[in-house]
């Protein structure tokens, strides 16, 4: 492991030393063949799944702080990414999209709070043997620094493959090294920041931009039904208490969270099971706590859960708000993180219509009802970029292969 | 009518208690009025009625003025709040655009207990001896811009309290800096005392086209004159800043800067709130005050020894809420402010806005406005992406 640190008189320098040193080190890394290769992968997984590993008791110190989440979020964020890292996982990834690769080093940019977003792009690269450099966000170092370290203690074999450095994007000599170097390049950011690094590249970088997206839920009517009879639904539907989860566990940012809850059927269904979640809330509440509102974040919840009860119903918990609100012909106002909007649609087939106003910005669908519609629902949602649906309560936990925005990562390495 | 009770009851208040030297009222005398106006919005205005069900009250359970639902100011953009149809309003103020393109909406049945609460609390900081000065306005008329409040109560000044000789320098929707200039000499000359009254944005243009050579200036205006500012300076962050601005005023048209007064207003509610600044000079009680405040908090004086405080009139109480959970917070906390104002007979009387600052018993402190929290992750930012698709930009907010 080697890593690049910010505040360097020449990180560019340094970084450029780096990228030497990595890709010299690519023969070593297909020397080793993709069987034991997954074997490192795994193992460095498993550490993170450890309580008692010392990697992971430092990001648990250090992360909450730097991304604004509670330990409780950053552990169920650390357990989700790795632990559906597996070798039966990755075997199936390699075999479906694995094969022979000439690059020599593939690039990372991560943005924002989500940490494990990135980790994806970083298990394909080393996957697939080629070495690969992570550029963190300046004010969210850590994790990337503590991931590399522990990829070294663990995986030599890997840790020697993997580099890491964190600064701004307003250092753009550091950022022209970095992007003049990797065959390929994995980006995550605001779609402006996508556009604008794509110019930067060569004709020859392949660039995969994964910019900001949007979530829903629906509840199909048996599910309504059932939910606003206060009956319970099958394990095959998903939960309530699932959906609660899907939004609080990143404290009700990132691409994975459902931002509005469509509940087919009339107001009555909505506001029920608006209700409902009003009294299973302060429990998830508890589980995934947020930060307290300042005043800016507070004020907006103050307008949404307002504006919410004048339209419809609303209730405010501590760390949580819901609202239920009628069907208008218009997509409801967007509620601030941790505000769950139940929206009463007369029929989900008005979603491409409703949603249409953002663009191809749609990442993931939760679904609460029976999974007999989700090729319709999939059909449906296909133009608005829909790339994961899944029941409610496993929107948030994507397999290790998902093709985040419809790219197959892994693939995209392997270029013969 | 309720209604005309309402107001007649609230004008007698009011009228008393301008009569009493606004002592602070009685929380019996506050809490009785605040009910039967909630009572009266309540059944009046069925939006509010539906929204205080939502929230478990109604006049039958309401225990104190304090538990009366607060409305926020943003969904005066989206609801109707009245208690009349609105086709009845004699006035409908409006506030300015946002995302949505949408404006926050005050719909006034009649105007006589809006007035009824401008009229004596405005006299107390801006006239607080009887006097009627000529009133120069850097601001349109009620006529050029008939929707805004400001020129509501800016009108009203110049019609109920201004000499002679009285006017607005605003023309084609700029303000008259020329126009203005040559009635300030004037004034100059003629040694009357002039009470100029304007928006903190017109004044600075005042301020720069003299600087930039383009009006003569400074000037002395004869002792007694004062300068009221509104919209502008409301945050601590630019408290520098209107140091600065105040100090140039009082430069270029020779006022103490004692004698420059900050008024502090909002399109939702009838009542205001000022600066101490002239006041302080004429009421011993609120001098003392004043002081013992300072020698508490001395970070609360301007340079020139006058609080940065704002008084809003008895009959109308602030308190600030915890923006976490909006529970009213203690006195002195930092918290997002909350207006109770009895002047809103046939509105809403409980204003929930993003303003942010302390309530202290001596006045209100304002700190700032809330800004709205970016996106974390990879979140999209929703709201940008629809007023972009809807091909509307942000504006500004307030009067």
């Amino acid at each position: 492991m080697c890593s690049a640190r910010a505040g360097d008189s020449s990180l560019a320098d340094r970084l450029g030393e780096e990228i030497s040193r990595l890709r010299a080190g690519r023969s070593a890394l297909q020397a080793l063949g993709a069987e034991a290769r997954i074997s490192l992968l795994t193992r460095v997984a498993e550490r993170w799944c450890d309580p008692g590993d010392r990697f992971r008791q430092e990001a648990l110190r250090l992360l909450p702080q730097e991304c604004l989440l509670s330990e409780q979020q950053v552990v169920w964020g650390l357990e989700q990414a790795f632990s559906g890292v597996t070798a039966p996982a990755l075997g199936a990834w390699w075999a479906r999209e694995g094969g022979p690769t000439s690059m020599a080093l593939s690039a990372h940019l991560w943005s924002g709070n989500v940490f494990v977003a990135g980790l994806p792009p970083l298990f394909a690269s080393l996957l697939a043997g080629v070495p690969a450099l992570i550029k963190a966000p300046a004010l969210q170092p850590s994790f990337a620094a503590l991931l590399v370290a522990s990829m070294a203690e663990h995986a030599p074999a890997l840790g020697a493959s993997v580099g890491q450095a964190a600064w701004s994007r307003a250092d753009t000599a550091a950022t022209d090294a970095l992007l003049g170097a990797p065959q390929v390049v994995f980006a995550f950011g605001a779609d402006e920041t996508m556009a604008t690094l794509q110019t930067r590249l060569s004709s020859q970088t392949r660039f995969c931009g994964f910019g900001h997206r949007y979530s829903i839920a629906v509840v199909l009517p048996e599910a309504a039904e059932l939910l606003a009879s206060g009956s319970e639904l099958t394990s095959r539907s998903g939960s309530l208490a699932g959906l609660l989860r899907d939004h609080l566990v990143w404290d009700g940012q990132g691409c994975l969270t459902p931002r509005w809850i469509f509940v087919e059927g009339g107001m009555e269904q909505a506001e029920a099971i608006a209700r409902r979640a009003a009294e299973a809330l302060p429990d998830v509440a508890t589980r995934f706590p947020g930060q307290r509102l300042a005043a800016g974040p507070g004020a907006a919840r103050s307008s949404w859960l307002a504006a919410a009860a004048f339209a419809g119903w609303s209730e405010g918990g501590d760390g949580w708000a819901v609202a239920a609100v009628p069907w208008s012909g218009s997509l409801p106002e967007p509620g601030p993180p941790r505000c769950l909007s139940f929206a009463a649609v007369p029929d989900l087939l008005c979603l491409p219509q409703l949603l249409a106003p953002l663009g191809h910005r749609l990442q993931g669908l939760a679904r609460l009802g029976e999974a007999s519609r989700d090729q319709e629902l999939s059909e449906l949602c296909a133009p608005l970029g829909l790339s994961r649906l899944a029941q409610a309560g496993a929107l948030q936990q994507p397999p290790v292969d998902w093709n985040h925005d419809d790219v197959r990562i892994l693939a995209s390495l392997c270029t013969g | 009518m309720r209604s005309d009770e309402l107001h007649r009851e609230v004008q007698a208040a009011i009228q008393a208690s301008a009569e009493r030297a606004f002592e602070p009222w009685s929380e019996e005398d506050f809490d009785g009025l605040a009910r039967a106006l909630f009572a009266h919005q309540f059944e009046g205005c069925s939006p509010y009625r539906h929204y205080c069900e939502v929230r478990g009250v109604s006049p039958q359970n309401l225990n104190h003025w304090t538990d009366i639902p607060a409305v926020p100011t943003e969904v005066f953009r989206t609801v109707d709040l009245c208690t009349f149809p609105t086709r009845d309003a004699a006035l409908c103020f409006l506030t300015s655009g946002t995302t949505s393109g949408a404006q926050g909406r005050h719909f006034l049945r009649q105007t006589s207990s809006y007035e009824a609460s401008l009229g004596p609390w405005l006299d107390a900081h801006l006239l607080p001896r009887g006097e009627r000065p000529r009133i120069l306005v850097l601001a349109p008329s009620s006529a050029a811009d008939p929707n805004s409040s400001l020129s509501f109560m800016l009108q009203w000044a110049v019609e109920q309290r201004g000499a002679a000789g009285s006017a607005f320098c605003w023309s084609e929707g700029l303000p008259d800096l020329v126009g203005a200039m040559e009635r300030l000499r004037a004034a100059a000359a003629d040694g009357q005392p002039v009470l100029v009254l304007g928006t903190a944005r017109a004044l600075q243009a005042l301020l720069e086209g003299t600087v930039r050579g383009e009006l003569e200036g400074p000037l002395v205006l004869p002792e007694g004159s004062r300068i009221m500012e509104t919209g502008g300076f409301k945050g601590a962050t630019a408290t520098l800043d209107r140091d600065a601005f105040y100090r140039g005023l009082s430069k270029l048209l020779g006022v103490p800067v004692a004698s420059i007064i900050s008024e502090y207003g909002m399109t939702e509610l009838g009542s205001q709130g000022y600066q101490p600044s002239v006041r302080m000079a004429t009421d011993e009680r609120l001098a003392a005050s004043c002081e013992a405040l300072l020698a508490r908090e001395p970070t609360l004086a301007d340079p020139w020894g006058i609080p940065r405080l704002f008084l809003f009139p008895p009959w109308c109480r602030v308190r600030a809420v915890d923006p976490h959970n909006l529970a009213l917070l203690p006195e002195g906390a930092v918290g997002l402010l909350r207006f109770w104002d009895l002047s809103n007979v046939d509105s809403i009387q409980v204003v929930q806005t993003a303003d942010v600052g302390r309530v202290l018993p001596e006045g209100i402190v304002l700190e700032g406005r809330a800004l709205g929290a970016s996106p974390r992750g990879c979140s999209l930012a929703v709201d940008e992406v629809l007023a972009a698709a809807a091909g509307q930009q942000r504006g500004p907010r307030g009067e």
